[in-house]
């Protein structure tokens, strides 16, 4: 109805008001009538350019007044638009004058703007546009004292509207948030020079000078100038796609394909290790194919795995070890299915640390989660990518261990040379004549170290119209260092009686051929469907039990064993056949349909299915153990295969101009099957390779299926765009619960505060952004699939004669079962600073691990064995930090600084009702109140030499009685610091990483050397006495046989990464037909500083799959150093 | 979300899985599954009692560890957490032989025989673990087919558990002489650790010479290979050992037709190896229980009651009856015309000789310390142990290794004789 009078009153105009028409001479003004209006200073434009356009109210006009009477205003707009202004002469006030300063925008909203604070308001007429009272209007604004600013704040890019910009007045209180258009109103202003400050996550802050006069209205446009920061990037997470700044957590992200150009990666591990806070990436050997063992956040686990989840594409995908029933016949380093990736097919990698961020990723992600994003290609012609790799391989820098061998005579008078230690001179049986010393790992002829090599090449190309495609394939070779001795080599050829091959002389090996299809097809103008299948096909050989250990204790002289602790040597190990082929497939399809702009659907189905042949085989008469003679076979093939099936739809809805929705439901199914067949026999038939030829036959078979269904629920809610606050949570099933047990329930909430946009934070002048984020949520692992179940156990049986099949106790089971619960803790700081040339993230974490899964031992009186209880308490507490520092930003010189670090505690708070220790001597011990996997043993609390004859005997050392910790098995801090500079508008980059890792202690496994009297410590006459003490504290029952004096700080800071590379120039490529070409020379593992006094404190073996977290130093072969040579091109 | 819980309770099956390679105890609750339980105890009681004979042998002067120091047992130099003593094993065998027991008794209850016999490898771990442990014993007992912690036991009162599993064990093998005599033979060797001589020999009265219950081994077999052979064969870490340690008898030297000690050549170690003729293969049996100590049980009865000449008699006629070719028969000197203390020396020489590598010398010798009144330094190896430079410590007994997460049990509180 008023809608109606409203139009009546316009029509009269027709007769009683002036009509200002196009054809009417425009007034215009200039800066000296008066009234100053500071532009926006990213906006300087014409004043007076117009451009019109098509329709009345719709047409865009660009212009510029600077205090001008209203209705000269009102008639430039009309001169300058075209269109025609109806008003009536006593509404428009005479006295009123506008500035204005608008660029591009409707001639309709250009009106409105100058009206604003009149109390006039603007229609839209056949004919063209009215203006009328607006009776809704309050005027109480147009006080004798004070004015108005009005305006409109845009995107200086594209033009658009901002809207949720925070628009203060410096100094006044007054604030407001821009509307949905942009637009913004300031009443009250008092007279006099005013600043106006703008803010809006993802624009610089924008500073405004404004003077307003008494009753004024004010009106200006403010172009906010983009900034891109590290809170706009797009995360995906469980329930879709977010702005880093609407997560409440700390998550990493890692754009991998630069990372793969320029440095020296071959892996995934590779590219993770050093890059994310927190993340500690383990190998258990130097071996090419060896695969690492992954924490986030320190060991969450007394018992259960603590490798985070890894998805690629939405598709949950193998990660394990391989080859999980070897140890049939073989023992070694193993490898795995997480680096089957090829990190050139890899767009971005996240993680997702802790509980409080994996909660909807549901049982099984209390890890941490890694998702991993394969490359899509963009619309577009045929974008081909082309890399050519080189390498060598070398080992690092290691000390090896020399063996003693101290030589003398009896005192008694007996000219046969003994072994004479110093305990024997001390204790007067022998006198010292000489010391010989030799390492069979440094002597040309024995030693199993030389070097390796690698290439790879590999070919990507991109591209597509509607359906967008992108297609990868590579091959990559890698000869590792490992190689046969040659003392070996001539022994077993004696043997033999012919040459050996390439396999047993280079027995570290692997080849590669990876590829990749991904293509993403628009079905309709709002879905589109993502199909990607990645191959990998791996043919991997890599030595069992290695004998580099038996270097320890070895005789200190090179004799009929080459110098190796009997009985093992390398050729041993090496002359044996253990090949690995493996298939893996990893398919997805990712489903997204957009059927309102407010709603959204994701869907996900993908299968993952790795085959694995282990073939192995030590050919009867070949070798040089006696078991390895008899010969020995053995195959086993291992399917693996994961199924994913999820879905989830997102409502975003708004909830008044301030306030944003976004609730998201969804379901996820994961079922991981893994099918085992392994024959292997013992005391092979010459010439037999089968396990037909084997006297002793031994089958083997296993299924193990896990199966968890969830489904969640997510509401984030945001506050202006600078307050998102989340609740979510999950619900699951799973097959390895106990039968008493239903269903996992793990709520999430979080929320993200970007305090920097708010109006009344101060302005800092060097501070660009201020983050504050706070999280907590719950997650769960699973026990193993029959953990909960009683079992008989079946085995061979030879009973009256005949071989039989027997029964026994196996598994008591537990029918309470339930997931180990994780509950985190999280809160932040994230900092962007000097114009964003420092970015600082601070997260804080405490993480609590309850109904901790312990494979609890049964007394040995119950047979031994163990029960999966929900008994254990593991707390993890740390910090972590990254920062960039951009020091230098030009097109001459770029120079980048990156610092990360993490600082990890642990304690075992409780392991079970009654047991406050799980003791192991040697190996990393769970004890109450400590920190997982330590080192504890009865300490050496004294050395005196009483007869000071410079030698200690036990009767000299004192050792505490309990036992007391000696150190954790696992680094409490992590540190790395990457430096790149770019020179010559970037053609040229160079950059260098350091870790650091520190607060761990390992054994040293000198201990087993000085157990066969063959360490310096026992040999040479002038040892300290401190380094007498371990070695004679370790051989007296007296001193608990403590093995306190070869716990030591393993701390090592090593040069990661060097890297070099040269993108050349346009008049350098363009000859060769490319558009461009970057060479890159770079190596990995290049130095290590250490105190540690074995091999490598990187390296760290692991025990078995239930105590994956206990790691220990077994000698194992230390990381090699890469040198890479690499080129890129571009056609 | 309430659609997902719904979703969850409504479609449990969601999450149910297939385990075929696992057997479900009601799996075998079936004549035939109790066979596959008696077969199972078999196999256990054979693969721990490999491992008892050896560890024990180690300990005491039998064998010697040639494989660089492997085995804490054979410097007498054990801690609760270093004891290699297969503790767990035995008490498995034991459970699994009551479990099997209970099953065939339930599913097959003619099969007597068998029964008889769970019942007796019983009886035999209740009477090593006196033999052979420090005191207390945790021992576990069998309800509703599944073991749980019971009391500590006494050695009084663990050999009184295997004299009643004993006579179980003879009453329900009714016909079965082998069985009724096996039964006879663990009484008389627990009454004897008990010290009733005579009634032991009165347990063991008529059990003939001929008797012998062999433990079964099949190198074919997986895990139940003779695991004395392999250490001696195969892995060449374990060698018969001579005069060990000062106190130790000649195994080696002594030349003896029952021992038939013979070089193998060099141990890992670079040590000598001697293998022993009783163990020829993977395949040998080691015998439990037989004739020739039912005949030492009762000699030692005779000597225990001063019957001198019985006991000589007793004596020579094994040396005469039980190995071809006869052994020469023992000089007056060493018999009746000895000193006592000469005279217990030669009884134990003999079950030493006899009863080589059976897993019975560390209970004959604490017999000796308890019993008899020898010292431990005066019977067991003492001195420079030969290898590594150390000293012979001073243990006497095993410990049960791995019994730290049972509340009942606060270790051992007498470790001697």
């Amino acid at each position: 109805m008023r809608r109606d009078v409203g139009l009546i009153a316009c029509i009269a105009f027709l007769c009683v008001s002036s009509i200002y028409t196009p054809s009417a001479p425009a007034q215009t003004t200039n800066e000296a009538d008066g009234i100053v209006l500071v532009r926006s200073a990213q906006s300087q434009r014409d004043s007076t350019r117009a451009t019109r356009r098509e329709a009345v109210g719709e047409n865009r006009i660009t212009i510029s007044l600077d205090s001008v009477e209203l209705k000269s205003a009102i008639r430039e707009l009309a001169r300058l638009s075209g269109v025609a202004i109806f008003y009536n002469d006593r509404d428009v006030p005479g006295w009123t004058r506008v500035s204005v300063q608008l660029s591009d925008v409707p001639v309709m909203d250009a009106l409105r703007m100058m009206l604003r604070g009149t109390g006039l308001r603007v229609r839209i007429l056949a004919a063209g546009l009215a203006i009328e009272r607006d009776n809704s209007a309050k005027d109480e604004h147009l006080t004798d004292s004070v004015g108005t600013i009005t305006g409109t704040v845009v995107d200086s890019t594209s033009r658009m509207p901002v809207s949720d910009a925070s628009v203060s007045l410096e100094g006044t209180g007054l604030s407001v948030t821009t509307d949905k258009t942009g637009a913004f109103e300031i009443r009250d202003v008092t007279s006099g020079a005013h600043i106006l400050m703008v803010r809006r996550l993802g624009y610089r802050r924008t500073i405004a000078h404004v003077t307003v006069d008494v009753g004024s209205v004010i009106s200006i446009q403010i172009d906010l100038i983009p900034a891109p920061r590290i809170l706009e990037q797009v995360l995906t997470t469980a329930t879709g796609e977010h702005r880093r700044v609407e997560v409440g957590n700390a998550i990493a992200s890692i754009h991998a394909d630069s990372v793969v150009q320029a440095a020296p990666v071959t892996s995934l591990s590779d590219v993770l290790a050093t890059r994310v806070p927190g993340l500690q990436v383990y190998f258990p050997g130097g071996l090419t194919g060896a695969s690492p063992q992954i924490n986030v956040r320190g060991q969450n686990s007394l018992s259960l795995m603590n490798q985070p989840l890894l998805y690629v594409d939405g598709v949950r995908v193998d990660n394990g070890s391989a080859g999980s029933v070897d140890g049939v016949m073989f023992v070694g380093p193993s490898s795995g299915r997480f680096d089957d990736l090829a990190p050139s097919e890899i767009e971005s990698i996240e993680v997702v640390k802790g509980p409080s961020a994996a909660t909807l990723y549901g049982t099984d992600a209390a890890n941490g989660v890694i998702l991993v994003r394969t490359k899509r290609g963009a619309e577009g012609p045929p974008r081909w990518n082309i890399f050519v790799e080189g390498g060598l391989l070398e080992m690092d820098r290691n000390r090896f261990r020399t063996s003693y061998f101290p030589w003398g005579h009896s005192v008694a008078g007996d000219p046969t040379p003994v072994r004479c230690v110093l305990r024997s001179v001390a204790s007067g049986t022998c006198v010292q004549d000489s010391v010989t010393h030799f390492s069979p790992l440094v002597d040309p002829e024995t030693t199993p170290i030389g070097s390796g090599s690698r290439y790879s090449v590999g070919a990507q190309v991109s591209g597509g119209a509607g359906v967008r495609y992108f297609l990868s394939g590579a091959l990559e070779r890698e000869v590792g260092y490992l190689k046969m001795p040659n003392s070996d080599r001539a022994l077993l050829e004696q043997q033999i009686g012919r040459g050996l091959g390439d396999e047993a002389l280079k027995p570290n090996a692997v080849r590669k051929y990876t590829g990749r299809v991904n293509v993403t097809i628009p079905v309709a103008s709002n879905a589109d469907v993502m199909v990607g299948v990645g191959l990998n096909d791996l043919r991997l050989r890599i030595p069992g039990a290695l004998a580099i250990e038996n270097a320890d204790g070895g005789p200190g002289i090179r004799d009929g064993n080459d110098g190796w602790r009997p009985p093992a040597r390398p050729g041993d190990t090496f002359s044996k056949r253990n090949r690995q082929n493996v298939s893996h497939v990893t398919t997805s399809i990712v489903g997204n349909w957009r059927p309102a702009r407010w709603m959204s659907a994701r869907a996900t189905a993908g299968l993952d299915r790795s085959s694995e042949y282990d073939d192995k085989l030590a050919a009867a008469g070949e070798g040089f153990l006696p078991a390895t003679v008899l010969g020995s076979r053995e195959n086993t093939k291992i399917v693996t295969s994961l199924k994913t099936l999820s879905a989830s739809g997102t409502v975003n809805a708004p909830l008044g101009s301030a306030l944003s929705s976004r609730s998201t439901i969804g379901v996820q199914y994961n079922n991981r099957l893994e099918l085992i067949n392994s024959a292997a026999a013992q005391q092979l038939t010459p010439g037999s390779e089968t396990v037909a030829g084997g006297a002793l036959p031994i089958a083997r078979e296993a299924t193990t299926e896990t199966v968890v269904a969830g489904a969640y629920a997510e509401e984030v809610v945001g506050i202006h765009d600078r307050l998102f606050v989340t609740v979510a949570a999950r619900a699951d099933g799973g097959s390895a619960f106990g039968e008493s047990f239903k269903a996992a329930f793990y709520p999430k909430a979080s929320a993200s505060w970007l305090l920097s946009e708010e109006s009344f934070w101060p302005e800092i002048s060097w501070l660009t952004s201020l983050r504050l984020r706070a999280a907590y949520g719950e997650s769960g692992v699973q026990p193993g699939p029959v953990a909960a179940l009683a079992s008989e156990s079946l085995f061979p049986a030879f009973v009256g004669g005949i071989a039989t099949t027997g029964a026994g106790l196996g598994a008591v089971g537990n029918a309470d079962l339930k997931p180990e619960r994780q509950q985190e803790t999280e809160i932040g700081i994230d900092l962007q600073a000097l114009d964003g040339r420092v970015d600082l993230e601070l997260t804080r974490y405490d993480k609590r691990s309850t109904d901790a899964l312990v494979s609890l031992p049964l007394p040995a009186s119950l047979g031994g064995g163990s029960q999966w209880e929900n008994v254990g308490a593991v707390r993890n507490w740390g910090y972590e930090a990254a920062m960039t520092v951009r020091l230098l930003r030009g097109e001459g010189l770029d120079w980048s600084v990156s610092l990360s670090g993490s600082i990890n505690d642990n304690e075992v708070e409780s392991i079970a009702p009654g047991v406050d220790t799980l003791y192991r001597q040697a190996f990393p011990s769970i004890v109450r109140g400590a920190p997982l996997f330590s080192y504890f043993d009865h300490p050496i609390t004294g050395f005196h030499d009483a007869n000071d004859d410079g030698i200690l005997d036990a009767t000299e050392i004192t050792a505490g009685d309990a036992l007391a910790f000696a150190g954790r098995s696992y680094p409490r801090m992590q540190m790395s610091g990457t430096t790149s500079v770019g020179l010559f508008k970037n053609h040229l980059r160079a950059s260098a990483s350091v870790e650091h890792r520190g607060g761990f202690s390992m054994v040293d496994p000198e201990w087993i050397s000085c157990t066969f009297d063959a360490c310096a410590a026992v040999s040479l006459a002038g040892t300290p006495l401190g380094e007498q003490a371990a070695p004679q504290a370790r051989r007296s029952p007296a001193l608990y046989n403590t093995l306190w004096g070869f716990i030591r700080d393993a701390s090592f800071t090593r040069l990661r990464e060097v890297s070099l590379a040269y993108s050349l120039t346009d008049n350098l490529v363009r000859p060769l037909g490319v558009r461009e070409m970057t060479v890159t020379l770079s190596a990995r593992n290049v130095a290590l500083w250490s105190r540690y006094s074995g091999v490598d404190p990187e390296v760290q073996s692991f025990f078995g799959t239930t105590d994956m977290g206990a790691a220990y130093d077994r000698s194992g072969p230390p990381a090699p150093t890469y040198w890479i040579l690499r080129v890129n091109v571009r056609p | 979300m309430i659609l997902g819980f719904a979703l969850l309770a409504g479609c449990s099956g969601l999450v149910d899985v297939d385990a075929p390679d696992l057997v479900q105890p009601p799996d075998l609750d079936t004549p035939t599954g109790a066979l596959a339980r008696y077969a199972g105890a078999m196999s256990q009681f054979a693969n721990a009692y490999q491992e008892q004979v050896t560890q024990t042998g180690m300990l005491t002067d039998e064998f010697w560890d040639v494989g660089g120091g492997v085995f804490p047992a054979d410097k007498r130099s054990l801690g609760q957490n270093n004891s290699t003593y297969p503790f767990d094993l035995l008490s498995r065998a034991r459970i699994d032989a009551l479990r099997a027991a209970a099953s065939l008794g339930r599913f097959t209850p003619d099969a007597g025989e068998k029964i008889g016999e769970m019942y007796a490898l019983a009886g035999f771990v209740e009477v090593m673990f006196a033999e052979n442990l420090c005191v207390p014993t945790p021992l576990a007992i069998v309800t509703d087919g599944l073991p749980r912690s019971g009391p500590v036991l006494s050695r009084e009162q663990l050999l009184q558990l295997a004299i009643a599993h004993f006579d179980s064990s003879e009453s329900l093998a009714g016909a079965s002489d082998k069985i009724v005599n096996l039964a006879r033979v663990g009484r008389g060797r627990a009454l004897l650790s008990l010290d009733d001589i005579a009634g032991a020999a009165a347990a063991v009265a008529a059990v003939p010479l001929n008797f012998a219950y062999g433990v079964e081994y099949s190198g074919t077999t997986e895990n139940q290979g003779n695991g004395v052979y392999q250490r001696i064969a195969v892995n060449r870490i374990l060698s018969v050992s001579d005069r060990e340690g000062a106190n130790g008898l000649p195994f080696v030297t002594g030349s003896d037709a029952r021992i038939g000690a013979d070089t193998m050549g060099t141990s890992r170690a670079s040590l000598p190896l001697i293998t022993f003729g009783k163990v020829t293969s993977l395949d040998s049996p080691i015998v439990l229980a037989s004739g020739t100590e039912a005949a030492l049980i009762r000699a030692e009865a005779e000597l225990s009651a001063g019957h001198i000449e019985a006991w000589a008699d007793a004596l020579n006629a094994l040396r005469d009856g039980a190995i071809s070719p006869a052994l020469v028969s023992l000089s007056n000197d060493s018999t009746v015309d000895a000193a006592p203390q000469l005279r217990i020396d030669v009884q134990f020489k003999e079950r030493a000789f006899w009863l080589y590598a059976t897993g019975h010398r560390q209970g004959d010798i604490r017999r000796l310390i308890r019993q008899y009144g020898r010292a431990a330094d005066e019977v067991l190896p003492i001195g420079a142990y030969p290898y590594q430079g150390l000293e012979y410590g001073g243990d006497v007994t095993f410990t049960p290794r791995g019994e730290e997460v049972n509340p009942a049990f606060h270790g051992c509180e007498d470790r001697g004789a």
